[in-house]
């Protein structure tokens, strides 16, 4: 399948005190046309820098250092903002992680969507946009007595639905969803992660979804990469990640959660804590924390995102070869 | 303006006690929304009533939109409520109160916000957001109060400290703003949190530390925690007792242990059949996505899960049910569960 979204080697992050912090590095990924990614990592590696870094929405102090953000054949990082103002929504939305805070509070709901059809379609039929809005309130699960609410007057969860209704709207080539579901109770999540599902299969669109939950991830992406301190440090199937992850990191993220059924018992996550990202020492990131870790060898030198196995990546010295390993 | 449902009084737990913090009794709260000339009723909360005893959290789990965080806004005193009473340490709250009472309450009761992007006020940095409710409610000063930002930042998992108190907001990923949401409200020491979605940014490593930090507070100085979720395995492991709400209404309330591992109401069951269980192998059944939304402004005559409940029979569709008690300290609003 031909690839929609080519990120090559991006470095982007904050500029502070002219100090660069770097919270996404040497990126490198693909997204084919009609795949489902999922990115998912800890709180504050940054999953959500890189997502902006792709859309053109990084903001100062954040800035894209070095790399190359190819969509659809063209070099997004060149582009003005005004370009990128055309593609968004259109071509590639975005459903932020502030979701509930970006609608605008004095606008009903109707008229938001009314605007952003209005900028893309170029024509003004009210009805025709009545209908689409209309669909995907359904989609999203959402009574159409609130098309003229106030976004105020809405749940946390509604919120977060109207605005995956809107990025869905315009049926963009590729759709990213910061963290969509924050909101909503499980039904309501499986019930629009099933429907988009079926959408996607249908228009051939690609996902980029970005979780802490990994669980979730797991049942609906076809792959899926993990961040750590701002790098990628695993990338598989999402099949085969959930059946033997890799890096130490990853394993111990699936095992940190409390069952469902059973009875109650205490449990504790990761030992440790994530490194400041203006500090980063030469070596792997995760080495503190790694239970796994190789002494005299992890601190030293951050191994490489590589090839374990087929279509299997780890950035991890226990899956180097030992001659790489002397080299690298 | 509702008319108090006389079997579901009876179905309120234990009488008033000195040993619950909170007792809200027969709450409701109705929004109008719409246009002019096409204004319609929302009816958020029915007929809400909960008790939560010192040392005890309860967790509310529900649909999205059914009112929990309305529930909480109204304990919190940011609503006043359309119908029903709510009482704080045996004290009814009133209905007005003055600077001095309210500083009073919220040296009591801390709100934690669903939503961590509208939540912190752009233009403070975390220090001064911890800081101020600790020097408002006079509790430290000086290097003592640094002392203290720094030692709650760290527990909330905000480490190194030095390396967020002088952040701002916006220089914050989604879970870090979580954290200090959750730092702001222990800050004070109250005696109840209402904590809405308070994790739900957050990964599963890090989620599981500020629950144990929760739990671990509730021990040492005796707090309670209304803990608002959609994170059923989390409900289970926080929570003494889980509520269940639809569409306005509470329709189960029981033992943890007991909602998860036996659930009565239809719904408890949809819930749990949607919640991913990664204990349990990959692809989860298919659920089915064509059924009627609840809508607030027009729930039908009987039980509102009625129009989705797989089991429901003609008399489900005549009266709303009450919440009745079917096994020890087991609630449910489903007349399949009582026996009448
Ligand atoms: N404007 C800024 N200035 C300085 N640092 C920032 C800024 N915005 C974000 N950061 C830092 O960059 C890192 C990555 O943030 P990002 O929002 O990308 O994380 P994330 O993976 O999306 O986390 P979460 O899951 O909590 O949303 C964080 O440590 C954050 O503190
Ligand atoms: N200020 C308001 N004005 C009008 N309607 C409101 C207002 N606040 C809430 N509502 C309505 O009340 C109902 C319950 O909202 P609430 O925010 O309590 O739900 P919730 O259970 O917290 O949902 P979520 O899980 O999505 O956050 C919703 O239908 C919402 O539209
Ligand atoms: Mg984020
Ligand atoms: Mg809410």
């Amino acid at each position: 399948m031909s690839v929609l979204l080519r990120v090559e080697n991006l470095n982007a992050g904050y500029v502070q005190k002219d100090q660069r912090i770097i919270a996404a590095r040497d990126i490198n990924l693909e997204v084919a046309q009609g795949e489902f990614l999922g990115l998912a990592g800890e709180s504050g590696c940054g999953k959500t820098t890189l997502a902006y870094a792709i859309t053109g929405l990084l903001e100062r102090p954040g800035e894209v250092f070095s790399g190359r953000v190819e969509f659809n054949g063209e070099d997004l990082l060149s582009k003005s903002p005004q370009e990128m103002r055309q593609i968004r929504w259109k071509e590639m939305s975005i459903v932020m992680q502030a979701s509930m805070n970006v609608l605008n509070p004095v606008m009903r709901v109707r008229h938001q969507f009314y605007d952003m059809m209005r900028a893309h379609l170029g024509h003004n039929d009210t009805q025709h946009y009545d209908s689409r809005v209309l669909e995907m309130f359904r989609m999203v699960g959402i009574a159409p007595e609130y098309l003229d609410a106030y976004p105020h007057q809405l749940s946390g969860g509604m919120k977060q639905r109207v605005v995956i209704a809107m990025a869905l709207a315009l049926r963009p080539k590729l759709v990213i969803l910061d963290e969509p579901t924050t909101a909503l109770d499980v039904v309501i999540q499986r019930s629009i992660l099933q429907q988009i599902d079926k959408l996607r299969r249908e228009l051939g669109f690609s996902i980029i979804m970005i979780t802490h939950d990994l669980s979730l991830l797991v049942e609906i992406a076809d792959s899926i990469a993990v961040m750590y301190a701002g790098s990628i440090v695993e990338r598989a199937a999402a099949e085969e990640l959930y059946n033997e992850p890799l890096h130490p990191y990853t394993y111990g993220l699936m095992n940190s959660f409390p069952p469902l059924v059973g009875r109650r018992k205490r449990m504790h996550g990761i030992p440790g804590h994530p490194p400041d990202l203006s500090g980063l020492g030469p070596g792997c990131s995760f080495a503190p924390r790694c239970p796994r870790v190789i002494k005299g060898l992890c601190e030293i030198a951050a191994p490489p995102l590589e090839e374990v196995t087929p279509n299997r990546y780890a950035a991890c010295q226990l899956y180097r070869d030992a001659g790489s390993r002397t080299t690298g | 303006m509702l008319p108090v449902n006389s079997i579901a009084m009876q179905a309120h737990e234990q009488q008033a006690s000195p040993e619950s913090v909170l007792e809200v009794h027969g709450l409701t709260k109705e929004f109008v929304i719409g246009r002019w000339g096409r204004k319609r009723i929302v009816r958020a909360v029915s007929d809400f009533s909960l008790t939560l005893r010192r040392r005890e959290v309860v967790a509310l789990v529900g649909e999205s939109g059914s009112g929990k965080t309305t529930v909480a806004r109204v304990i919190g005193r940011l609503y006043a409520p359309t119908a029903g009473t709510i009482r704080i340490n045996g004290e009814a709250v009133p209905a007005k109160m003055n600077r001095r009472e309210l500083l009073a309450f919220r040296r009591k009761v801390q709100m934690i916000f669903q939503d961590p992007y509208a939540s912190l006020n752009p233009l403070h940095s975390v220090g001064y957001t911890i800081s101020r409710p600790l020097r408002i409610h006079n509790l430290a000063q000086g290097d003592d109060l640094k002392a203290r930002v720094r030692e709650i930042l760290e527990r909330c998992e905000l480490k190194p400290a030095d390396l967020f108190i002088n952040k701002l907001p916006h220089e914050l990923s989604g879970g870090q703003r979580q954290r200090v949401g959750i730092a702001r409200a222990l800050a004070v020491g109250p005696e109840l949190i209402l904590a809405d979605e308070p994790t739900s940014m957050l990964d599963v490593s890090i989620r599981l530390d500020i629950m144990n930090l929760m739990l671990d507070l509730k021990d040492e100085e005796g707090i309670s925690y209304l803990f608002i979720t959609h994170d059923l395995a989390g409900a289970h492991y926080m929570a003494d007792r889980i509520a269940i709400m639809y569409a306005s209404y509470l329709v189960e309330l029981g033992p943890s242990d007991d909602v998860i591992n036996e659930p009565l109401h239809p719904y408890t069951e949809l819930l749990k059949s949607a919640a991913p269980k990664p204990e349990s192998g990959l692809k989860p059944e298919e659920i089915s996505t064509n059924y009627d939304i609840p809508d607030l402004t027009n729930l039908p005559p009987g039980c509102p899960f009625a129009p989705r409940c797989p089991l429901a029979e003609p008399k489900c569709k005549v009266v709303v049910p009450p919440l009745l008690e079917v096994k020890p300290g087991h609630y449910t609003r489903c007349i399949l569960h009582h026996n009448i």
